[in-house]
């Protein structure tokens, strides 16, 4: 498999596949009540089936954001993927939770020691997972999850992904894993396919506007100032107090909600630390990169509400050691035309990929 | 830069079509959350509100009664539907280019 520099994984994950191997921690909840525990832990309804995956958040005690969590049920078991934290944090929340139900008959078991998970992104994950797995992946929709049983035994191919790609998650026996990713290799070359460092995948994130428990500065933070307040209820009948607190000090502390910035084209990064407008600050920079798909610097903030919405410019960002200040403008992501939501597994092949009148994956770019 | 009386009146536009697109997530197409509780950059399919493909009908429907504007059935119309504010955008390029 190619090891390629970070801008050229970029591009992979843009216009290719990638391949890559997430960590979240993962635990299967089981039991009479493993609903019950499972909806004390997750703040948001547990209206979700099996080969459905529901989206949300763990939280602290405190109501902060400390991890992204998947709850994907599997019949009377709840699998749950929660990136940001280790399978001993997860399972240390499993308790927290079920101390307050009485009685509860249910059993957080953690998987990672012997599950793993193999993961592909691009606008082109599709045709090389159907290899292996046959043309029907392609029909998986998103935020859905079925059984891989050719690929071991309790092996699940989920439909997920935070880099606005075609995204999927094989979970595997750890066993079993080496062989399969050396399928998968070896059906890559015809792919070009290239592993993908972790780091490359968070700038992804950023660049599509989903959550990563990585990004600089977002843990503990609530979700009304992360604007994740569709992952939460604020009337959950054993998160909500907390939640509700959560949100009334964030707006006491004046709200300061999460945007995303970027910069000129050509000009280099700033440094992370206040935002001004007006020669008044405004808020923070938190996190941020150049980013070779965009050929410019991308990156979040926190900022007053009332000035947090796209297209607000002359926001300015000190220069890295002691440079001038460099401009940034405030923009709603994704920040960039996804390739993946043109490519047809219908009509499109990798092969042919350059033959194709696709948008550019730059906005303002010639429409094709 | 904008600044000023030309940013106060951006602000205010810009608030009014966000308004005006949570009333149409929560009015008509029955989004289960308080309008103030769909926060700008909201995902609306897939993940976020997880709207559907007969969603997207009913809120392009719903977008142009209530604003005037038809979002086009084409690419640059697929992406200002990808979450509440990119919906905002394409209604003030819009508007913008309206005589």
């Amino acid at each position: 498999m190619r090891d390629l520099p970070a801008p050229q994984q970029h591009r992979a994950v843009r216009e290719g596949v990638v391949l890559y191997r997430p960590r979240p921690a993962m635990v299967m909840v089981r039991g009479a009540d493993a609903y019950d525990l499972v909806e004390a832990l997750c703040p948001r309804d547990l209206f979700v089936r099996t080969g459905q995956i529901l989206h949300s958040v763990v939280l602290d005690a405190e109501g902060g954001v400390a991890g992204d969590l998947y709850v994907a049920p599997r019949d009377d078991d709840f699998l749950l993927l929660a990136d940001g934290l280790d399978d001993d944090a997860l399972l240390e929340r499993c308790r927290e939770v079920g101390a307050t139900l009485p009685d509860v008959n249910a059993e957080a078991i953690a998987l990672g020691a012997t599950r793993g998970l193999l993961s592909l992104a691009g606008p082109y994950a599709w045709e090389l997972l159907g290899e292996l797995l046959g043309p029907e992946i392609a029909t998986i929709g998103y935020m859905t999850c079925m059984p891989m049983a050719e690929l071991g035994e309790g092996a699940l191919c989920l439909r997920t992904g935070t880099t606005g790609e075609f995204g999927y998650d094989l979970l595997l026996d750890r066993e079993g894993m080496g062989a399969i990713e050396s399928r998968l290799v070896a059906i890559g070359e015809r792919f070009e396919l290239c592993e993908a460092d972790p780091q490359v995948l968070d700038q992804c994130a950023l660049e599509n506007g989903f959550f990563c428990p990585r990004h600089r500065g977002v843990l503990g933070r609530s979700p009304a100032a992360l604007q994740l307040q569709w992952r939460v209820r604020y009337d959950h009948p054993r998160l909500g107090p907390c939640l509700q607190s959560g949100k009334e000090a964030h707006g006491r502390a004046g709200g300061h909600r999460l945007c995303w910035v970027i910069g000129r084209q050509d000009e280099p990064a700033p440094a992370l630390g206040p935002l001004r407008r007006d020669d008044r600050e405004i808020g923070e920079l938190l996190d941020g990169f150049i980013s070779p798909t965009l050929g410019c610097f991308v990156g979040l903030a926190m900022a007053e509400p009332a000035l947090a919405h796209p297209w607000i410019d002359g926001v300015f960002a000190d220069g890295a050691s002691g440079q001038a200040a460099l401009e940034l403008r405030i923009e709603a992501p994704p920040l960039l035309q996804n390739r993946s939501l043109f490519v047809d597994p219908r009509k499109h092949v990798f092969a042919y990929r350059d033959t194709y009148g696709f948008w550019p994956i730059t906005p303002g770019g010639d429409a094709p | 830069m904008l600044q000023g009386a030309p940013l106060e009146r951006y602000l205010a536009r810009r608030r009014a079509l966000l308004d005006s697109i949570r009333a149409v997530l929560v009015e008509d197409l029955r989004v289960e959350l308080p309008p103030e509780q769909i926060d700008p950059d909201t995902p609306l399919f897939g993940t976020g509100l997880a709207l559907d493909s007969i969603d997207a009908v009913d809120l392009v429907v719903a977008i142009e009664r209530r604003t005037g504007v038809r979002l086009a059935d084409d690419a640059m119309g697929r992406m200002g539907l990808r979450s509440v504010n990119m919906v905002v955008n394409y209604l003030l390029a819009a508007q913008e280019q309206t005589p």
